[in-house]
Parts: C-alpha cells; sequence; structure tokens
C-alpha cells in the first residue's frame, strides 16, 4: 500500500485563494450589471482578454454594439433574476427573491440598502446574478479575513456558506441562464462571460467541497 | 482540489481599482443606546440652486421662450401650510418688482428634501387667489345674511380684545374659544392661551385621527406613528392616507425607497386606494374587520415562536397582566406566553378569512412577511379604519401588538413613537396652564377623548347649555368639514350661544360666511411658525417665514408688521396674538401682558423677530454653534436655510441608559425589572441596564392597560377584535343597504384651502363608488345618479362603477362639495356651487344646487377658462354624529340605503332634519362611561392633553 501524502494549503495560501474568488466574483458581478462603459471594457480588455475578439477596440462603435446585446439579452428578453426562472409565479420581485434577500441578511447584508451601485443601476431586485455574484465575493473576503487571522473554523463557515448558497440558489439556475445567454449573444463578450461565470462556478462548486 | 479556475485571476489588476461603489452594503447593527451611528439613506435630490447662490440666482422666463430673456430671482425658503407635514418650500422671488414667481422645494429640508406634491406647488395659486380677502371685514346684516364692511385692524382688535378682557373680568374664561383646523405650528397657540389663562383651544382632532392616537397612546404614551419606511423589510398600513393625505410627500417617497430595496408594502383597506394599487399585498377587508386579520397574525407569530422573546419580556408589561387577570397563576413569562396563546386562539387564519372576507392564503402570506420583517417591521394608521369604525381604536391597539411582538419598537426599519422625533423648541415668557377646566371641550361623558369633543359643539352647546363669549375659528371650516353642518348653522346663527363668532382665514368658507369677523391670514409665504413633524427619524425644526419681508428686511428694510409686506393688508397670527393680548390687558393688571413683552426689552411689547430670535437663541440646541460657523445669527441662519436638523438618526430612545446620578439610591423590582426611586417609576432594566423606558405609567409598552381597567373599561383592556357599527353581518342588502366608506383624501386636495385652480382642474368631483356586481343589481351605469339615505337625510349624487372596492361597500371621497349661498362670495367660485338653502319645521334643512362652478372674469385670465362644472356633493352634512365612547372620535362611517335617484331629485341634492340628528347623538351618548375616574379625576394624568390644564383642574369638586 503506498501512501499518497497530499500537502494541505497553509492558511496563508488558502487566504489567496479567496482573495482571488472574490476578485474574479466581482468582475464577473460588475460585468453583468450595467453595460459596459469605456473605463470598464478598458479594464476587462486588459485584464481579461479572453472575453473579447483578438481584434477589439474600445471605441464608441464597439461599446454600442454591446450596449445594444445588453439590452436585447438582459432587459428586453430574460433579466437575469432567480425568481424569473425559479419561482413559481416566475414574478420578479416574489417569494423566491425574499429567500436571497434572507439569505443574505442571515450573514449580516443589507440587501439593496445603501448601496449606491444599486440604486444607480437597472437592477430591480436582489436576486439578480449579479448581486449574488457580489455576494459569493463578500463571503470569500471574509473567508480570506479568517484565514489570515488563523481562524480556520471561521473560514471554513464562510466556505460553507458559499456552498450552500450556491446550492440553494445560484446553482438551481446561473447554469441553464447562462446557456441561454451564450446561444443568444451577438457580440463575443456576452457570450464568453456566459460560459466564464458557469464553468468558474461549477470549478469553484468542486474547490470548496474539496477544502469542506 | 483544483485551483486551476483561479488562474486568470493572478496578476489581473483588482477591480476595486476602479473605484466603483459595492453592490451590497453591510447590515447595520443595531444601536446600543445613546450610540446613533446610522447613516440615512441619502435620497436627496441632486440638482439645486446652491444656498449660496438663493441672494442672487437668474433663470431664463419661459414664457417669453425662444428669447432669452433672464429674470433675477432671490429664492427663499419657508414651510408649506397646506396638509400636516410640513415640506420645504423655496420662493422665487423676483428682485425687479418683488414678485412670487414661483415655488419649488428646498433641499436642504430633511423630511421633503426639495420634493413636494401638487398642495405644496399650489401655494402660488393661494397667494394670487382671486377669491382672496384682503382687508378684515365685519357683519353688517344678520349672521349669514352676507352682508360686510371693510373695517380697519383697530377697529376689529379693540371690540374682539375687549370682549375677550370682558369675559375674564366676569370670570368667564370657558367663554373663550380658539378653533384650530390646521394648525401649522408648535406651541405658539398653548402658549397664547395659557398666558390669557383660558382653557379654550379647540382643534379638529376628533374628526381625524383621535382613534388611532389613542390606539397608539395607550401602548407607549406616544398619539402618533413615525415610521422609518426607508429602512424597514415589511410595511403595513392600514390606510390609504400616507400616499394621499397628511404626510403624503415625505412617506411616500420613502415608501418607495423601501420597495426599490425589497420592501414589502401591505395594505389593509376595503378600497383599492392609490397605496393599495402599489402595494404588494392588498387586502381589501371589510370595514372594521381588520383586527381580525392582525390578532390572526399575531397569533401566528405566537405559535409559530416568531417573535422577539426578549424584548417582549422586557418591555412587554406582562407582570402586571398576569398579576390582575389571572391573578392564581405564577406570574412567568413562559405562563404569560402561554396566555397570549389561549387569549388569540381563535384568530386562526381562517376565522380572520370568515370575517375579512380576505382569502386564508394571503392571510398567511403576509403573516410570514410580517414575521420575517423582524425588528424592520413598520406599521401605520392613522385614520381609515381606526377613524372610521366604533371602537376603531381596537384597530390601532392590534396593529401596534404586531411590532411590540416582533420588537419593531424604535428600530431600524421599525414603528417609533412620534414624540421621540418631532421637535419643538422652548418659547419665550411660557405662561403655566390654565387653572380652569371647560367641559364643553373635554365634557364628563368622554374622560378618555383624544382630544377636544370638537364636532360635539353644537350638539353640547345645545344639550348642556354653554355659551360662548369670543370663538375663534381658526383655518377651519366645520359647517363643510365636520358632521351635521346644520348644527353648526344653527349654532352660528344664534347670538346667544356665540356672542362673537371671529374667523381667520386667508379665503373663504362655509363658516366664515357665519362669522362677526373675518381677519384675512397668511399663506404659507406670509406668516411666521414654527413646525416639526415626525417624518422619519430625524429631529428637525422648519421656519415658516413671510419670504417678501424676510427678503426685504436682509436687503435693509425695516417693518413693524407683516402686513406692511403682505398682500393687501393681510396679517400673521404671531403678530395678531400678541398685539390682541396688550389690548386685553393694556396696562398689565390682568397678568396678561408679561407674557408678551420682550425678553430683551423688559416692559415692552415682544416683536415677531425677537419672538424667533429668543427661540432659536436658547430653544434649539446645535442651531446657535451651526449659525457662529457661518457667522450668522441663528435667526439669520433659519432665515436663510428654513431648516435645521436637531439630531440625526433617532433610534431607540427608550434603550437610554439612566444616569449614575438618576440611578443613585435608586433600586430594582426583580420581579417586574422596574427602576424605582423616591417611590416614582423612573425606568425599567434592558439588557442588564437601568433604561429610560416609555412614556406610559410602567415605563413598558402597554399590552395590558391598568388605565382603561380603571376607568370602566376593564373587557377592552388588551388589543381585541370589536365588531363596528356598520358590521357587514348587519347590513339587510335586500334593502339596499351599505356600508358608506367617506373618510378616505384625495391626493390633490387638502380641505377647504386647496381650492384653487391647478388643483381643481386636477380633482373637481367625488363620485360615488360602487361595485360592478352591486351597480348590476341598482340599476345604476357610471354618471347615473343615486340616492344615498342616511341616519339623518339623503343627498344625491352620480355613481362611478369600478371593481376597486368590495361589493357591499360604497365610497366617497372628502374635500369635494364645496357649495356658497351668494353668487359672488362665501366660497371660493373655482371649486363651488351656487345653492340655494331651505328650512322649515325648525331644523328640516334641503339644499338644492342653483347652478355649478362657472367662467368668470378676474385678474386671472384662466378663471375665463373654466371648463368643469360639477364640484361633488357635501355629503358630511347628512352624517348624524357618530362618537366612539372612549376616544371620542367621530366614526366616519355609515350605514345607508342606496337606490336609483327619483325623477324629482337633482345632483347635489342635500335634506336633512337635525331633530333627528340631536336624538341620534343622544343615543350614541348613551354608550359612554362619563368620569369621575380614581381619585375624582376628570381624565387620567398622565394622558396627553392640548393646553394642558393645571393638575388642580383635573379633579372634580363640586
Amino acid at each position: 500500500m503506498s501512501l499518497r501524502w497530499k500537502r494541505r494549503a497553509s492558511h496563508a495560501e488558502y487566504a489567496e485563494q479567496a482573495r482571488l474568488r472574490a476578485q474574479l466574483y466581482r468582475v464577473q458581478a460588475r460585468a453583468m450589471l450595467d453595460p459596459l462603459d469605456k473605463e470598464l471594457a478598458g479594464f476587462l480588455r486588459e485584464n481579461y482578454p479572453f472575453l473579447f475578439p483578438e481584434i477589439f477596440e474600445v471605441t464608441e462603435e464597439a461599446l454600442q454594439k454591446l450596449r445594444v446585446d445588453f439590452t436585447n439579452l438582459f432587459v428586453l428578453s430574460s433579466p437575469p433574476y432567480e425568481a424569473a426562472l425559479m419561482d413559481e409565479s416566475g414574478h420578479l420581485n416574489s417569494k423566491r427573491t425574499d429567500a436571497v434577500a434572507d439569505f443574505y441578511r442571515a450573514c449580516g447584508y443589507n440587501p439593496g440598502r445603501g448601496s449606491a451601485a444599486l440604486s444607480q443601476s437597472s437592477v430591480l431586485a436582489v436576486d439578480h446574478l449579479s448581486v449574488e455574484l457580489e455576494f459569493l465575493a463578500r463571503l470569500a473576503t471574509e473567508e480570506a479575513d479568517a484565514w489570515e487571522e488563523g481562524d480556520a473554523d471561521l473560514a471554513r463557515e464562510k466556505l460553507g456558506l458559499c456552498a450552500r448558497f450556491m446550492d440553494e440558489h445560484l446553482m438551481g439556475w446561473m447554469p441553464v441562464y447562462t446557456s441561454s445567454m451564450e446561444e443568444d449573444a451577438e457580440t463575443h463578450l456576452y457570450c464568453a462571460l456566459a460560459g466564464w461565470i458557469r464553468e468558474f462556478a461549477f470549478s469553484d462548486r468542486k474547490y470548496i467541497a474539496g477544502i469542506l | 482540489m483544483s485551483t486551476s479556475h483561479l488562474q486568470v485571476g493572478k496578476g489581473a489588476r483588482d477591480i476595486a481599482s476602479l473605484g466603483r461603489p459595492d453592490l451590497l452594503a453591510k447590515a447595520p447593527p443595531t444601536a446600543p443606546a445613546g450610540q446613533l451611528n446610522y447613516t440615512n439613506t441619502n435620497g436627496a435630490l441632486t440638482s439645486y440652486p446652491s444656498p449660496d447662490q438663493w441672494d442672487n440666482w437668474t433663470e431664463y422666463e419661459s414664457t417669453k421662450w425662444p428669447q432669452k430673456v433672464a429674470r433675477n430671482y432671490a429664492l427663499v425658503p419657508t414651510l408649506c401650510f397646506n396638509c400636516e407635514a410640513g415640506c420645504g418650500l423655496l420662493a422665487y422671488v423676483d428682485k425687479d418688482d418683488m414678485k412670487i414667481r414661483k415655488i419649488e422645494g428646498n433641499p436642504l429640508h430633511p423630511a421633503s428634501r426639495g420634493r413636494n406634491c401638487a398642495k405644496g406647488w399650489v401655494t402660488l395659486n393661494q397667494v394670487y387667489d382671486p377669491d382672496r380677502i384682503f382687508y378684515p371685514l365685519k357683519r353688517v346684516g344678520e349672521r349669514g345674511e352676507g352682508k360686510w364692511e371693510r373695517v380697519s385692524w383697530d377697529e376689529a382688535l379693540d371690540d374682539i380684545a375687549g370682549r375677550i378682557r370682558e369675559a375674564i373680568l366676569a370670570e368667564r374664561r370657558n367663554g373663550v374659544i380658539y378653533h384650530v383646523g390646521r394648525p401649522g405650528e408648535d406651541g405658539y397657540m398653548f402658549k397664547t392661551l395659557a398666558g390669557w389663562g383660558v382653557d379654550g383651544h379647540n382643534s379638529h382632532t376628533n374628526v381625524c385621527s383621535s382613534s388611532a392616537r389613542i390606539g397608539q397612546f395607550l401602548w407607549n404614551g406616544s398619539d402618533r406613528p413615525s415610521p422609518d419606511f426607508t429602512n424597514a423589510d415589511a410595511i403595513l398600513l392600514i390606510s390609504s392616507h400616507l400616499d394621499t393625505g397628511h404626510y403624503y410627500n415625505p412617506s411616500a417617497q420613502r415608501i418607495i425607497e423601501a420597495q426599490t430595496s425589497g420592501a414589502k408594502l401591505i395594505v389593509i383597506d376595503p378600497r383599492l386606494s392609490n397605496t393599495a394599487a402599489k402595494a404588494d399585498y392588498w387586502l381589501p377587508a371589510y370595514s372594521g374587520t381588520e383586527s381580525a386579520i392582525l390578532l390572526a397574525i399575531a397569533r401566528y407569530l405566537l405559535d409559530t415562536g416568531q417573535f422577539d422573546a426578549q424584548f417582549v419580556e422586557e418591555w412587554m408589561n406582562w407582570t402586571e397582566y398576569m398579576r390582575t387577570v389571572h391573578p392564581d397563576e405564577e406570574a412567568s413569562f413562559e405562563n404569560f406566553v402561554e396566555k397570549l396563546k389561549q387569549e388569540y386562539a381563535e384568530f386562526t387564519f381562517e376565522y380572520a378569512a370568515e370575517e375579512t372576507g380576505v382569502s386564508v392564503d394571503l392571510i398567511a402570506e403576509v403573516a410570514q412577511v410580517v414575521a420575517r420583517a423582524g425588528s424592520r417591521l413598520c406599521v401605520h394608521v392613522w385614520r381609515a379604519a381606526a377613524t372610521g369604525n366604533l371602537h376603531g381604536w381596537q384597530v390601532a391597539r392590534c396593529l401596534h401588538f404586531l411590532p411590540s411582538l416582533t420588537g419593531a419598537v424604535g428600530t431600524v426599519g421599525g414603528t417609533h413613537l412620534a414624540n421621540t422625533h418631532k421637535f419643538v423648541p422652548k418659547h419665550p415668557n411660557p405662561a403655566p396652564g390654565p387653572k380652569d377646566w371647560n367641559e364643553l371641550l373635554f365634557p364628563r361623558e368622554y374622560p378618555l377623548a383624544f382630544f377636544e369633543m370638537s364636532f360635539l359643539m353644537p350638539h353640547l352647546v345645545k344639550d348642556k347649555g354653554h355659551s360662548v363669549d369670543v370663538y375663534f375659528t381658526r383655518v377651519y371650516n366645520p359647517v363643510w368639514t365636520n358632521p351635521d353642518g346644520f348644527m353648526w348653522v344653527d349654532m352660528l346663527k344664534d347670538h346667544d350661544k356665540i356672542g362673537c363668532h371671529v374667523a381667520l382665514t386667508p379665503t373663504w368658507s362655509e363658516t366664515a360666511w357665519f362669522a362677526d369677523y373675518i381677519l384675512p391670514m397668511g399663506n404659507a409665504t406670509e406668516r411666521h411658525d414654527n413646525q416639526s413633524q415626525e417624518t422619519h427619524p430625524t429631529k428637525w425644526v422648519g421656519f415658516r417665514q413671510p419670504v417678501l419681508r424676510a427678503l426685504r428686511e436682509k436687503m435693509g428694510e425695516t417693518f413693524e408688521t407683516s402686513r406692511e409686506t403682505n398682500p393687501g393688508e393681510v396679517w400673521e397670527e404671531d403678530e395678531l396674538h400678541i398685539e390682541l393680548s396688550w389690548r386685553i390687558d393694556p396696562d398689565g393688571s390682568l397678568g396678561i401682558r408679561q407674557y408678551f413683552e420682550s425678553p430683551y426689552r423688559p416692559g415692552e411689547k415682544i416683536t415677531v423677530n425677537e419672538y424667533y430670535q429668543w427661540m432659536f437663541e436658547n430653544g434649539v440646541p446645535g442651531l446657535p454653534e451651526a449659525a457662529e460657523k457661518e457667522g450668522m445669527t441663528p435667526l439669520e441662519y433659519m432665515r436663510k436655510y428654513g431648516v435645521f436638523a436637531v439630531q440625526e438618526n433617532v433610534y431607540e430612545p427608550h434603550m437610554h441608559e439612566l444616569s449614575d446620578e438618576a440611578m443613585h439610591d435608586a433600586h430594582v423590582d426583580e420581579a417586574t425589572g422596574s427602576v424605582w426611586k423616591d417611590g416614582a417609576l423612573i425606568g425599567n432594566m434592558s439588557r442588564g441596564r437601568a433604561r429610560e423606558g416609555f412614556h406610559t405609567p410602567s415605563k413598558k409598552l402597554e399590552f395590558y392597560s391598568p388605565t382603561m381597567a380603571a376607568w370602566n373599561w376593564g373587557d377592552e383592556a388588551i388589543p381585541k377584535y370589536m365588531k363596528t357599527h356598520v358590521y357587514w353581518r348587519d347590513m339587510n342588502r335586500d334593502d339596499n343597504e351599505f356600508d358608506l366608506l367617506p373618510n378616505y383624501r384625495l391626493a390633490t386636495l387638502i380641505h377647504t384651502r386647496s381650492a384653487v385652480k391647478w388643483l381643481y382642474e386636477i380633482t373637481h368631483n367625488n363620485p360615488l363608488w360602487l361595485h360592478t356586481d352591486d351597480a348590476k343589481r341598482l340599476g345604476l351605469n357610471t354618471g347615473d345618479l343615486a340616492k344615498v339615505e342616511t341616519g339623518i337625510g339623503h343627498f344625491v349624487t352620480r355613481c362611478w362603477v369600478t371593481e376597486g372596492l368590495r361589493p357591499g361597500i360604497v365610497a366617497m371621497a372628502h374635500h369635494l362639495g364645496r357649495w356658497r349661498l351668494s353668487e359672488d362670495q362665501g366660497a371660493p367660485k373655482i371649486a363651488s356651487a351656487v345653492v340655494r338653502l331651505d328650512e322649515k319645521n325648525d331644523g328640516e334643512y334641503t339644499m338644492r344646487q342653483v347652478h355649478g362652478v362657472q367662467p368668470f372674469k378676474s385678474d386671472d385670465p384662466d378663471t375665463e377658462r373654466i371648463w368643469w362644472r360639477e364640484v361633488g356633493v357635501n355629503q358630511n352634512l347628512t352624517f348624524p354624529v357618530n362618537p366612539d365612547p372612549v376616544s371620542g372620535m367621530h366614526c366616519w362611517h355609515q350605514k345607508v340605503r342606496v337606490t336609483k335617484a327619483g325623477a324629482a331629485d337633482r345632483y347635489g341634492d342635500i335634506s336633512v332634519d337635525t331633530k333627528k340628528s340631536f336624538e341620534h347623538y343622544k343615543q350614541w351618548l348613551e354608550m359612554t362611561k362619563p368620569a369621575p375616574g380614581p381619585d375624582n379625576l376628570r381624565r387620567p394624568l398622565w394622558f396627553a392633553r392640548p393646553n394642558k390644564p393645571q393638575a388642580e383642574a383635573y379633579t372634580i369638586t363640586e
């Protein structure tokens, strides 16, 4: 019998990974929130080039194409809300939304209130994909803080919350939604973004399970 | 455990570097006592003229477009004088001709935040109203004959002051009554009447809100709720009021903010009101059955354990309940919870559904929303069910039971106490309360009334033989507003009952028509007042000012009175009452004058500038310092900005810790948590510390009211579902009986003063709402005339058939149906029908419209463009008085019979028999349980009362 030894990551490494996860969820959240402006498009082009075709310039013409696609995908056809897919009524801001808000609250977050970004965006309810991704980013940040403070129990608790939120909410609807988004998108960006968000979440769920 | 998915982020710049705000905010922690660490959601406007530009602001003249003609304005702040909210206004004064050109919102006002409703903007209409009264008028012929002569202010003041002086000298202090409709100020008239030594303050409260007031007051010692809508997770309203009536502007904008943040709005109202139409849940319960739903929710919270046990244990007076109601059982908290469950066991969702007509599923879903909200449950009732129904105060009791269970009292997003948010500054030279008790205002039959039994005044005068020497009606129109208006006409025409009637009003009213003097008063831009309201968890004080005077004084002119800058001889009450007081007591021998002397120039008459200078220097914490920072006096600061936030984020004041000094020699009753010192209860223990508590005798939330029990209402001492006088099962549908819901407002109107062109163009009619099924049965269509019979007469109006109403109920709005007895005077021509009023058989009145509104010539070319004709029907004239035996509230709902109008009936016909109405008053009087109460008292000493008399006056001695 051979002993297979697998090195467990140090707290510092876990913390670094958690910060990376937070950063990536946050990028995805921001990319889904509103049509890209010049600054955000430049940031994504520079740091996440796979989201764009090889030849892409941040021009007003290019941004306008993205705005049109954004509007078709998220405003005129099927906005990315959990309730729209999961609530039996099919209504936005329904019981399913309440359940998401309850989850945020239970973790100490105030859904919507005090968020200048939300109030200035077109987001109508807190089960919007961007807010759910942002929530995972916040949990990952808290997890990173806990690792750095040497509190492994707290860090695992945060990871557990991530897993629970993904199982109870995000993974129930996001994969279906992003598959459809991938098909309907007319720009490289939103097609690639859909695939990235979905595959990243699947991988991340496995990553979390591995630690827990 | 693969981390390959993270590779893509390595080396990438952090998106935080873009500096964009976060999508999710960390929830604020619960506020520890004394630590106010919340940040308000900033809902203020982002674009408006900066205050440093208010003295010189240039805009292009809209009517000259496309030419660019600049106009130079000074922007002067003031407060709206229309509804009760006291929103901030900015008057745009054209500096070339010193005319007010437009009214906008004051962006610095903490409650209105630069926004106004339609009623605020029409202040401009009110200033330039073609039917304004500009000069003092004195009656020439008989009262109500419509003959007037213009008199000087001196003549009017000397006569009125002389009569008051005579009454005081003859020990008839109760013969002076000041009856206010819209106060719009805090403390000035209380101070004035106290200075005169008269218990003469009368209000409109008992046709407005008294049942809602006492329902909350018995719980926590505050007679009004103050909402934190913005931060709520669930908002439960038993009212259409907040989206249509008082507080409409500050409340509606915050309710919308909450909804956009995910809060659920629940509205219980038989009518699809503006508010209900925007709600997540509309529960159209039968009138007066609302408590069944509320108690079913309470039962659900109790049975499922979804209540804040620590809060209830620490803050509800359950030990009093257990010891009094269940003396044989151990007074433990666990037993109390069990007793609560037993007490409300019958209130299943199924029972509530049967009583209210609302589905079980809907009630159950709302109960879950309430439970989920927890400490962020914001409830509100002001009029609606509370003021419409016999025992309506129990609806308010049951409503406030819910936040008391969920621990949502005083919390972020919770339900607050008005007296912790409203700020009333000290006034200069305060006088002690009156020594007398006026039984015309607080008769013995209504020892618990909140407040004066004002709408019974003509009935009490007739029944008990009262008479009044000088009767002021101030922005008050009882003939048109109150029920049984012809009883008011009878009283006002009788010189033996009313010696002199002085109407203080900016415009004509049905009541002023029967006055001896009409004295023209200022609107929002023509008077001084300090005002504060409970709009949200911030204490603020606003300053209403005569804007032209303020501006011209700033430019270096001086004035003795506001009359000099107001239109015509329009005055303001502050200066009027100082002047009147000096004429009542010219040599100071009556001890009155001293209260109206300058605090800066001893022995001399106080000026209005000195009055507010003193108040702002001495009565508003933080204001002198804020003013000093800007190199101004406090008065200059208020003249410039119009408002000052005294304290923001006022949460959980009941949790304020008692100081070490207060706790010195104090002891704690371990069984109850009460903190005692020198025989007096001074606080309550919570979370291991001694706290100030609530403004009740127990310092707790009084689920069980010992006061009610002591005053012979023991069976009603806890929140209870009580059947209304218009209970739906008592209606004979076969005889076309309906419950008439007449007490809802319209968003664009506010009683007498809103009869102006912009508002009437929007809303000028009050048809009878009738459900489609009922209309079909009665053979009525929209536009048809219906005859509506009440207990004392009938009226004829048009129908409006709608699905937005529970069948079995008909509804008709307040505010419309203005009338006048003369072509040229008596009510605004833009808003009133000319009528013929006939009386026969001593007290039987009939009214028929001669014609509706017609265009007319005036300085305003718009008056020739009036296109509306019918202006509604004054249904209130046909209502008998229904005084609730506890609160004193007029229970507005009426049992009526609705039929198709006959061939002889005309739109607007009214018929009333006041003999029947007097009999009706006597019947309701029999439900009362008169004073004296314990210790021979007229009224519980701890109960609020306007212009509170000295303690000795509370004891019945004869």
